[in-house]
């Protein structure tokens, strides 16, 4: 009787052991998917701002379109209303859906409240910088002249580069928090983006 | 003495002078139009291709730029050229460090072998006659950097489909101008004309006016009266009776309105004045030209008027 008492305590207490170590290799996990995804955002964000920045040259309305396109699969992701298959053959989360992601990752990832709010509202700002890009994007697709699409790939290039909060060169403008804040918040080297 | 209102009749009247004064008007119109047009494509061509040139380089530029950066990461710069390969682009290649890191091509330069890369933009053209802009930069931005550096070929073609859509609209423009000046042109000449073809009247000069019926010729500044271009005498009475049926060939006139014009202070002019009128005038022109008699008509019960070209003039050709 005593006996089986102990082994009942004895496996109680393993159980425990292994959900404690269970959870916290979860938590660990899940912080390492958050700065994963972030890190993995940033990334798809700079190559975005590479593709804008190239779209704003095209020579041609066709040549803006087609960069406009890859934007815009790059933006709302295999999912998203405008996606258009490439021969890239890519899949892709796109970038808002990953950005929605993270805010909802920070809010039940172990930060301080401060901090919490802060990368909200970080990622609130870069999901609307995203939303007036893809605005854009979607512009330049509507319209047929090269001008008005240079126009609005301008406008998609500054949306972009906010969204990655990229600060000017040795400047001491004022930044309004976005990706570059979430990296820090989170501890994430910010070499992604720079 | 002329009736008053002749002037203005003879001015409502017209003939071919007029209408080779339009078609000369629209051929000048057509001319001028198509100079403007040859120029403006000319310039509209070199324009847009001056401009094609420098947004190419300008591209061309910022993949450098952006291939600066991703040049740790081949394959997303080779995903970046690729995709550039869907547009104008036919070729498009990396190097760094004297080593070719990316070199796409379209299925039109694949089998190719591109000449040396040369760093102002050059316009080439392919085997299959297509011309291309051939633009090489260096990544850093310098201008002697032979080993790090981005190509891409650029087609032409596009870029002169836009040029010549724009010159067709153009055109259409051109042509619709010449036909609304064409259009106001005719409107201006030819609306004023009241007479019946064959007539022509010419007021060169405020002074110098002018009737041609067939072969009868008026000209009221010297009250010389041609026909079959022999001159015939007429007293002021039969001038002016022979004007005022001239001035409407065709046109039948009442005893009543030749009384009214030609005796207009006359209470005691009658249809007997005028039959003797008429007769006198035919025969001076008979006798001027055998058959010119037949220029005036009768027209029992109505009255009298000079014939047009449109009728049968035939009595009156010698």
């Amino acid at each position: 009787m005593r006996r089986s008492a102990r082994r009942r305590a004895l496996v109680a207490a393993s159980l425990f052991v292994i959900l404690v170590a269970a959870s916290i290799a979860a938590a660990a996990d899940a912080g390492a998917n958050l700065e994963s995804g972030v890190r993995s955002l940033a990334t798809t964000l700079r190559l975005g701002i590479s593709i804008a920045s190239i779209g704003v040259y095209a020579p041609t309305w066709a040549d803006c379109r087609l960069l406009a396109q890859r934007l815009v699969n790059l933006l709302e992701g295999i999912d998203g209303d405008h996606y258009v298959p490439s021969d890239e053959g890519d899949e892709l989360s796109g970038m808002i859906p990953s950005i929605a992601w993270v805010g909802e990752r920070c809010e039940s990832h172990g930060l301080t409240a401060e901090t919490r709010a802060r990368a909200l509202a970080a990622s609130q700002n870069v999901s609307m910088y995203l939303s007036m890009a893809l605005d854009s994007a979607l512009a330049v697709l509507r319209t047929r002249s090269l001008e008005s699409a240079t126009k609005h790939m301008l406008a998609v290039y500054a949306f972009l580069s906010a969204a990655c909060e990229t600060p000017c060169t040795q400047s001491t403008t004022s930044l309004v928090p976005a990706i570059r804040t979430i990296m820090s918040l989170l501890g994430v080297e910010a070499e992604d983006i720079d | 003495m002329l009736p008053s209102s002749y002037p203005c009749c003879v001015t409502m009247t017209l003939h071919g002078r007029p209408f080779r004064a339009f078609l000369t008007a629209v051929a000048a119109v057509c001319c001028l139009t198509a100079l403007g047009l040859g120029l403006f494509t000319q310039v509209h061509l070199r324009v847009v291709a001056d401009a094609f040139e420098d947004r190419s380089v300008s591209y061309v530029q910022a993949f450098a730029s952006s291939a600066l950066l991703w040049k740790e990461d081949p394959a997303t710069l080779e995903a970046a050229a690729r995709l550039l390969l869907g547009g104008s682009a036919v070729f498009v290649q990396v190097s760094v460090d004297g080593r070719l890191i990316v070199d796409v091509r379209s299925t039109i330069v694949a089998d190719i072998r591109l000449p040396p890369a040369s760093y102002t933009a050059l316009e080439r053209t392919l085997p299959t006659d297509a011309a291309y802009l051939d633009i090489a930069v260096a990544l850093d931005g310098s201008s002697v950097t032979p080993s790090d550096y981005a190509r891409m070929g650029i087609l032409l073609a596009s870029v002169h489909a836009e040029a010549w859509n724009t010159a067709w609209i153009v055109a259409a423009s051109g042509l619709g101008f010449v036909l609304l000046v064409s259009t106001l042109l005719a409107w201006a000449l030819l609306t004023p004309a009241r007479g019946k073809a064959g007539v022509t009247v010419t007021n060169d000069t405020p002074t110098s006016q002018t009737v041609i019926a067939g072969p009868l010729h008026i000209d009221f500044d010297t009250r010389r009266v041609l026909v079959h271009g022999k001159m015939v005498r007429f007293t002021p009475k039969q001038f002016a009776l022979l004007s005022l049926l001239a001035q409407r060939p065709g046109t039948v006139f009442s005893e009543r309105e030749i009384l009214a014009t030609v005796w207009p202070d006359s209470a005691y002019a009658d249809s007997k004045d005028i039959k003797q009128y008429v007769y006198l005038i035919r025969k001076r022109l008979n006798a001027a030209a055998p058959g010119a008699k037949g220029l005036i008509e009768t027209v029992p019960g109505y009255g009298y008027r000079v014939l047009s070209s449109a009728d049968d003039l035939s009595l009156t050709e010698h």
